[in-house]
């Protein structure tokens, strides 16, 4: 046991800042969302519980224990619990009870993984293991808790139920903050800190392309707005994953612009989601059609949003996307296949959901006016994913110096 | 600023001022894309004396650098004039229309993005404002008849796939070789795998810009809904110049096409194909836009059959048809968008004579058509004779299947004037039908582009050496163009002239003019000279239908049997629906069933939960013994 390292350290460099940026901003929209729309109810235990997820993700972020990472995972899971099932509805409770037991019994499994580290190294301090190898089995059994948080195949089940029962704020905050908690720790796990077997980082690889490509099949086949949105969710986090199991430079760089490309225009389109539910009444999109009429800057603010996760320049979502293109072709071009696959079903679904929604004529008559104050919100953060995207030199420096950072010290 | 900055930021924003300050959208557009002209002049002028380059840095290990080169200086100049000349158009025609802000605002940042196409120095650079241009493809499809939506976002589909196609292509090329510039010092042999898979892959970016089949298929669906000026814009100019400039460099300046005979093959498959089928399509349409779209499609299969010819000749000739191609087809859909407002529709049947009350429409069309048509001594007919030669000269490299292309390539130009003839008979000449009695010529803006290309075909064809050969094309490429042939263009057109004179003079003085006119009648009975007995222009190739085989497959193309977006779109939601109805399905069955199973356990274990003391008191005993007995074994 190595005692002298102080176990309640949290602690980070610009990489971590990096991180804690993208899950502040998202965290910060959607509690101004809240503070519009979450008016009556159990208002109280609402604001409770999303700070505490926000907090516990940025949390996850610094530190520098992976018992302390452990506690603050379990925390997430639990304000989870309780925001999805905000409504108490009895497809809420089950939804929620969902998202409770699968990451929750996931993350047993983890445990598992992560006291099988305690054993054979002696501690549980990211400093200390920092270098060392970590056996196929243990790293397994950890992932087994990424991918439930992290909602990739096959854990990836409980995630479009959580998203339909949850108050639309908090399926912004589960896209850009609570499911990143999984990318964090294996980032910081498998990538930064422990040596890992090739064949354990090819196995994630392989998972998260087979992951995204059924997801977004699901996602081109949805009937709903949101329902959409969930599983390109799952999709895009197979990105990610794709991208950090590649590690080297690209692999990195690639994998944390496409976590800030994602949760941004994520949260910004479900925010769009849920304006266009109260205004219609419902999100079927065969119902929906023609708010580029009514409400044009609202439309164009979810295309920008949209064609940020397509990866379509010149929003950050295309250097994210053509940098794990490169880190990916580098390894295998099957994989970069792949890739470039679900990056069309990623194109298809939301050209299809913007067709939809937006184009066309209306088609439920009395749409409710919408609310300007969200607007605005969809609206910066459509302009923050261009603006990056314009400047993307400066997250990429960013990403770059945080990187001789955390590994030049190694 | 430096000159390459201005000719982004120019355009864009003079858009951007468009868009916000609607009352000056027509100011701003009109005179942002003058600017940008006489910046692409200066930079041409620039790129004749040697290439000029403007460094950015470097980021994630890419670097970042514009350049222009002789080639891109002549095709830069190229887009800046045929923004202006479409803009001029646009003033008048989308006056009023349904998404005219926007159409303004689309054009000045295609015209931003296609210059930065052509100022990067390396692939990776071009991507980005490659893709930026599926925006604008978007953006300017979107407004339009109704069901505009549906065919921007087919046309958002496919190019879209071509450019994730491009990108793995691109990114597979500069993890293999690096970092690939645009004008490498001598360009790379297509011999191993990857740079083989890696060109392919981005000439399918480059054939999708530019039209090619079987990535065409939005053309002649956004004919049916989008305005002239878009057809014009997008289709006839902007994609082909920078499909072709791209293919070009691809097969020139980065990989070297004349060392890979299989690679040729195909491409040249591609093109005869493309010629053939697209202009089979044309000559059954019914509509003047979607017959245009075919064409635009079908004359793609020059420049490509051309390029893909690895001669030096048929590589000239391909990237010389792509500026006649961009001249006549631009002012083809220019001159039928004037019809088309002032005729109120583009219905091939219910046009018709309109040559005595659109003079300036109908000769600027007609020399435009004959120019597609390869009539010398118009500048379509050089162009397409330097690809023959380009084919012809494959024989003496003992390529079996040069016939083939050769026979595809003429037949598609016979096929081309045909139909050609049945567009001008049924919109210019025939019998005009009541509705168009009051059509009156367009306006100055608007006859003003079409005729300024007009008039560049011919003076392009006659002097097709002393102009753009000499000053535009042969200076863009890096080979040495063997003379042509023995075509003498100035010579032939004074023949031209004499014949058409002699013609003339038979015309006054011969019989010609003595035929006797009589009212339509019908077994002897007179027919009343109205509406019905009209006699349009539909019909001219109808036979073409009824041929067999051919028949079948034009239905099967009318309903879009072929067309790539529909197998795309079909095998994706079909693997879309596995996903859904087997993966989901089996997924949640699987949790349910742990669900299940842990709820049984649960209810199991409550018998032994009953709060009776004696039995818990016995659960200890019996666990006990069995502890004591594994220490007492052990």
């Amino acid at each position: 046991m190595n005692l002298d390292v102080n176990w309640l350290q949290f602690r980070g460099g610009k990489l971590e800042l990096f991180l804690a940026l993208v899950l502040g901003l998202v965290g910060l929209a959607a509690l101004l969302y809240s503070l519009v729309k979450i008016r009556a109810g159990r208002v109280a235990e609402y604001f409770i519980f999303v700070v505490v997820l926000v907090a516990s993700g940025i949390g996850v972020v610094y530190a520098r224990n992976l018992i302390v990472i452990f506690a603050l995972w379990e925390l997430a899971a639990l304000a989870l619990w309780r925001l999805v099932a905000y409504h108490r509805g009895e497809e809420e409770l089950a939804a929620a009870n969902w998202a409770w037991l699968v990451n929750f019994g996931s993350a047993a499994l983890m445990l598992v993984g992560l006291g099988q580290i305690l054993v054979e190294r002696g501690t549980l301090s990211l400093d200390v293991l920092r270098g060392q190898t970590l056996p196929f089995l243990p790293a397994t059994l950890v992932l087994v808790g990424i991918l439930a948080k992290s909602a990739t195949l096959p854990l990836y089940i409980w995630l479009p139920r959580a998203y339909k029962a949850a108050p639309v704020p908090v399926c912004a905050i589960l896209s850009g903050v609570a499911e990143n908690i999984g990318i964090v720790l294996f980032f910081k796990l498998f990538v930064l800190t422990m040596r890992v077997p090739d064949a354990f980082m090819v196995m994630v690889a392989g998972l998260a392309v087979v992951s995204s490509l059924v997801a977004g099949g699901i996602a081109l086949t949805a009937g709903t707005f949101r329902s959409t949105l969930a599983y390109s969710t799952v999709s895009q986090l197979g990105f990610i994953f794709l991208g950090l199991s590649m590690t080297g430079y690209y692999g990195i760089t690639a994998g944390l612009l496409y976590v800030a490309a994602h949760a941004v225009a994520k949260a910004g389109l479900f925010f769009t989601a849920g304006l266009v539910e109260d205004s219609a009444g419902h999100g079927e999109m065969d119902r929906l059609g023609g708010v580029a009429r009514s409400n044009p800057v609202l439309a164009v603010a979810a295309g920008m949003l949209m064609l940020s996760i397509a990866g379509v320049p010149p929003f950050i979502g295309f250097f994210a996307k053509l940098g794990v293109v490169i880190a990916t072709v580098r390894y295998s071009l099957l994989l970069g296949v792949g890739a470039m696959v679900s990056a069309l079903f990623t194109l298809l679904y939301m050209v299809r959901l913007y067709t939809s929604v937006f184009a066309g004529t209306a088609k439920t008559p009395e749409m409710k006016p919408l609310n300007g104050f969200i607007v605005g919100i969809v609206l910066v953060l459509a302009l923050v994913s261009l603006a990056a995207g314009i400047v993307y030199y400066l997250p990429v420096k960013l990403i770059e110096s945080g990187m001789t950072q955390a590994l030049g010290a190694l | 600023m430096h000159t390459f900055l201005l000719m982004l930021l120019v355009p864009l924003a003079a858009g951007i001022l468009g868009y916000v300050v609607t009352r000056l959208r027509n100011e701003f557009s009109f005179i942002g894309a003058v600017v940008a002209l006489y910046y692409a002049v200066r930079v041409f002028i620039q790129s004749r004396h040697g290439t000029v380059a403007y460094e950015l840095g470097q980021v994630a290990g890419v670097p970042v650098a514009l350049r222009v080169d002789a080639l891109s200086g002549f095709v830069l100049l190229c887009v800046a004039a045929f923004a202006v000349l479409v803009l001029l158009f646009s003033l008048r025609y989308m006056r009023g229309r349904d998404g005219a802000r926007g159409f303004f605002f689309f054009v000045l940042l295609g015209l931003a993005c296609s210059n930065g196409v052509l100022l990067s120095a390396n692939l990776l650079v071009m991507l980005f404002f490659w893709g930026v241009l599926l925006i604008v493809l978007y953006g300017l499809l979107l407004p339009g008849r109704p069901g505009s939506e549906k065919v921007a976002a087919k046309a958002l589909v496919i190019v879209g796939l071509s450019d994730f196609a491009m990108l793995l292509g691109i990114v597979l090329v500069a993890v293999q070789f690096g970092w690939i510039d645009m004008a490498p010092s001598a360009p790379m042999p297509l011999r191993e795998p990857a740079a083989i898979i890696g060109f392919l892959l981005i000439a399918a970016g480059a054939l999708a810009k530019a039209g090619s089949m079987p990535l065409h298929s939005w053309i002649p669906s956004a004919a049916e809904t989008a305005p002239a000026a878009v057809m014009a814009y997008i289709p006839a100019s902007l994609d082909k110049l920078l499909g072709i400039y791209l293919l070009t460099r691809l097969s020139v300046d980065i990989f070297d096409i004349s060392s890979n005979v299989a690679v040729r093959n195909v491409l040249m498959t591609v093109g005869a194909l493309t010629i053939l089928c697209a202009v089979m399509m044309a000559l059954v349409q019914k509509r003047v836009m979607k017959l245009l779209a075919f064409h635009s499609v079908s004359q793609v299969g020059y420049m490509v059959l051309g390029i893909g010819t690895g001669i030096p000749v048929g590589i000239a000739g391909g990237l010389f048809h792509m500026l006649n191609n961009t001249i006549y087809k631009t002012g083809l859909f220019l001159s039928a968008g004037s019809v088309e407002m002032w005729g109120k529709t583009d219905e091939i049947d219910e046009l018709g004579g309109l040559a005595g009350r659109m003079p300036v429409t109908f000769v600027s069309f007609l020399v435009a058509a004959l120019a597609i048509a390869g009539v010398p001594p118009l500048n379509g007919f050089v162009s397409k004779w330097m690809v023959y030669q380009g084919v012809v000269e494959l024989a003496k490299e003992g390529n079996k299947l040069y016939p083939l292309f050769l026979i595809a390539a003429m037949l598609g130009s016979v096929l081309t004037l045909a139909s050609f003839l049945k567009l001008i008979h049924s919109m210019f000449l025939g019998q005009r039908p009541a509705a168009l009695a009051r059509t009156r010529e367009a306006g100055f803006a608007m006859w003003l582009p079409p005729v300024v290309l007009a008039f560049a075909c011919i003076l392009f064809g006659v002097f097709a050496y002393e102009i753009p050969l000499r000053g535009l094309i042969y200076p863009s490429l890096p080979l040495l163009v063997e003379p042509v042939g023995i075509w003498q263009p100035v010579l032939t057109t004074l023949l031209v002239l004499a014949s058409l004179g002699i013609g003339a003079l038979v015309y006054l003085f011969g019989t010609a003019r003595r035929t006797t006119a009589t009212r339509t009648f019908v077994g002897g009975e007179m027919i009343a000279d109205d509406e019905e007995s009209r006699v349009t222009g539909t019909a001219f190739y109808t036979p073409v239908k009824h041929l067999p085989i051919l028949d079948e497959l034009l239905k099967y193309g009318e309903r879009g049997a072929f067309d790539i977006y529909n197998w795309l779109t079909g095998s994706l939601r079909a693997l879309g629906l596995i996903s859904r109805h087997v993966v989901d399905r089996v997924l949640t069955a699987l949790f349910e069933f742990t669900g299940s199973m842990v709820r049984l356990a649960g209810r199991g274990l409550s018998f032994v939960q009953n709060g009776s003391l004696p039995l818990y008191v016995g659960w200890v005993f019996i666990g006990a013994t069995i502890f004591l007995l594994i220490l007492a074994l052990k």
